[in-house]
């Protein structure tokens, strides 16, 4: 099926990642999704693009973070890939639901979570997310089945 | 990250200025924010009636909030638009904090 796509390149600096969550809500609010489907697209591409900045590159800025976005009539498919280090095992046991920060008991205040949610937001949000490590370079694959109206006339 | 504290009574009502708390605006808000707390302000309203962009990152900042009161105080939120709520809901974070329409109406049932 044909898709439409962009890509973007941004330098691993928390202070630019804005400007890749504006693209994504702004291209998700002209294909027709409302204001809160387009804040939990751009909230998982900004969740996948910190974590990458926090852990792959260790916060560290000028290294490349790029992201791409793939528009078909019937899903919205976003990409993060870098060449930091890969995730550990137990973010992946997270992306498998066999792990989860949030599962907590509310009124132990010590068990609230102070991070560890971005994954679980993506993984809640999106009908599949997929991690791959493979020649040094990471992605982070994940997709929303939605159906776009404007693509299919 | 630009905020406003102001006491209403007891409760101090702390505005964030900004239409986005990210991942890049925690370190400020958790300096500004924070000694707020420590001088002795247990109730707390965080106003997010200009945020329509908040992500895990930012509600981690409230935790740390919550735990720097050390079970003695109260951190509600008000003016939470639908959109950034239902960040809320996807991290059960709905059921640790109160919620409130205003900040008006949260000073009056926090009082």
């Amino acid at each position: 099926m044909q898709a439409n796509r962009i890509h973007l390149t941004i330098d691993s600096n928390l202070a630019d990642v804005f400007l890749v969550g504006l693209l994504i809500n702004s291209a998700c609010r002209f294909l027709g999704l409302d204001e809160t489907e387009a804040y939990q697209m751009e909230l998982c591409v900004v969740e996948a693009v910190n974590n990458t900045i926090r852990h792959a590159y260790r916060g560290q800025a000028g290294h490349e973070v790029a992201v791409s976005a793939a528009i078909s009539p019937d899903r919205l498919e976003f990409s993060v890939r870098d060449r930091g280090s890969p995730i550990s095992e137990d973010d992946l046991a997270v992306l498998r639901r066999e792990a989860s920060a949030t599962d907590c008991d509310p009124f132990a205040l010590d068990q609230l979570p102070e991070g560890g949610m971005g994954l679980e937001i993506m993984r809640e949000v999106m009908d599949q997310v997929d991690y791959e490590s493979r020649g040094g370079v990471n992605c982070l694959r994940m997709t929303k089945r939605i159906p776009f109206p404007v693509l299919e006339a | 990250m630009k905020i406003e504290a102001n006491k209403a009574g007891k409760i101090l009502v702390i505005r964030i200025l900004e239409a986005r708390f990210g991942a890049d605006a925690v370190d400020s808000f958790n300096q500004q924010v924070l000694p707020l707390i420590r001088e002795g302000n247990p109730a707390i309203l965080l106003d997010l009636s200009e945020v329509n962009f908040l992500d895990s990152s930012g509600l981690a900042a409230m935790v740390t909030c919550l735990k720097a009161q050390d079970g003695s105080g109260h951190l509600a939120v008000c003016g939470v638009r639908e959109s950034v709520a239902s960040l809320f809901r996807l991290t059960r974070m709905d059921r640790i904090l109160r919620f409130f329409p205003t900040s008006e109406e949260g000073v009056a049932a926090l009082s």
